[in-house]
């Protein structure tokens, strides 16, 4: 019984040890169109790094129908916890309603992201 | 001489007349009719030395007793960066519930004689005179963090006034899923037994949940 309390111990603190990852989700993604009819689109970020260090650097790209280059912004600026709203406007005003949009997020080797519709 | 001769002779006689007496006093012989008295013979005594194993086992009221819940309210920052650049790092601070269990403990303050084992159910004098726990416990805590979380654990106890029954301290280290595994310490202080204590809970590379201080009301 001594020797499952002292693996129990060890297990415990390899647990602790294994993971020190860092990772960016979406949490929400918003559009909605400017006085000027360009959409804007607001793309909810929240970052986590088991040991509380900062995420390192991230980019944020959204992609337009009808607008050759996507509008993308990268950071790094990003700690354990940290939520970050991300806003990206289109270039042109003539994105036509329900368009999609495509929204990318990709920090180190993973790419994340959602669709959506471009509003009225 | 003469006196000699004289106290020789008041003895002697005083011997025979004892004699006689003595003679006279005898009681008459007993007739074979009457029965021996009936004597009963009774068993020796237990004199072997045991002890009483007291390991309590679980029962439905213990099991009652464990959904009692210790309040707690947890402390960390959560920065938040608008659209516009603007920071947003308040602290925040979200009220939660803790339930707690202890699968197995080991025990170096009870009497040698006893087991120092104890499995879910544990005697808090066990505990608290000096132990060695494996922990797990869940809670919830709601606000900005509101998620369940349930951390395994190893906690030590160690009595500082009158065994631990006025007054015990705890360390003990847990680990939990949050966005990840994380890694939280704490400390705590228990009085009346044990059964009511508070424990603070420090996660120092976790910001948004950095401080958990509980209520701890346990028993058993």
């Amino acid at each position: 019984m001594r020797s499952l309390l002292l693996l129990g111990c060890l297990a415990i603190g390899l647990a602790a040890c294994d993971d020190t990852g860092a990772s960016l989700q979406i949490t929400g993604t918003r559009a909605h169109r400017a006085v000027d009819k360009r959409v804007v689109v607001e793309v909810d970020l929240l970052a986590s790094e088991s040991l509380g260090g900062n995420i390192g650097t991230y980019c944020t790209r959204v992609t337009f129908a009808g607008q050759a280059a996507p509008a993308e912004q990268c950071s790094a600026d990003l700690e354990d916890g940290d939520t970050k709203t991300v806003r990206l406007v289109s270039e042109s005003d003539r994105i036509f309603d329900g368009a999609p949009i495509t929204v990318r997020v990709r920090h180190g080797n993973v790419d994340v992201g959602s669709t959506l519709a471009a509003p009225r | 001489m003469k006196l000699r001769s004289l106290i020789a002779s008041l003895s002697a006689a005083a011997a025979v007349s004892f004699a006689g007496a003595a003679v006279a006093a005898e009681p008459p012989e007993v007739s074979s009719s009457v029965p021996e008295p009936v004597v009963h013979h009774a068993p020796q005594p237990d004199t072997s030395f045991g002890y009483h194993q007291a390991v309590p086992r679980p029962t439905l009221t213990w099991a009652l007793l464990q959904l009692v819940p210790s309040p707690e309210v947890a402390v960390g920052r959560q920065r938040h960066i608008g659209p516009t650049g603007n920071i947003d790092a308040s602290a925040r601070a979200a009220f939660g519930l803790r339930w707690q269990l202890t699968p197995v403990l080991w025990s170096f303050g009870v009497h040698p004689s006893q087991s120092r084992w104890r499995y879910l159910v544990v005697d808090p004098i066990a505990r608290h005179s000096g132990s060695l726990e494996l922990s797990a416990s869940v809670e919830y805590i709601g606000g900005h963090i509101d998620s369940v979380l349930v951390r395994p654990g190893l906690r030590a106890y160690l009595p500082v006034a009158h065994r631990g029954e006025y007054l015990s301290v705890s360390l003990g280290t847990s680990v939990y899923a949050y966005d990840g595994l994380r890694v939280a310490y704490d400390v705590g202080a228990y009085i009346l037994g044990g059964t009511v204590g508070v424990q603070m809970t420090v996660a120092p590379t976790h910001a948004p949940l950095a401080a958990i201080a509980t209520l701890r009301l346990r028993y058993f």
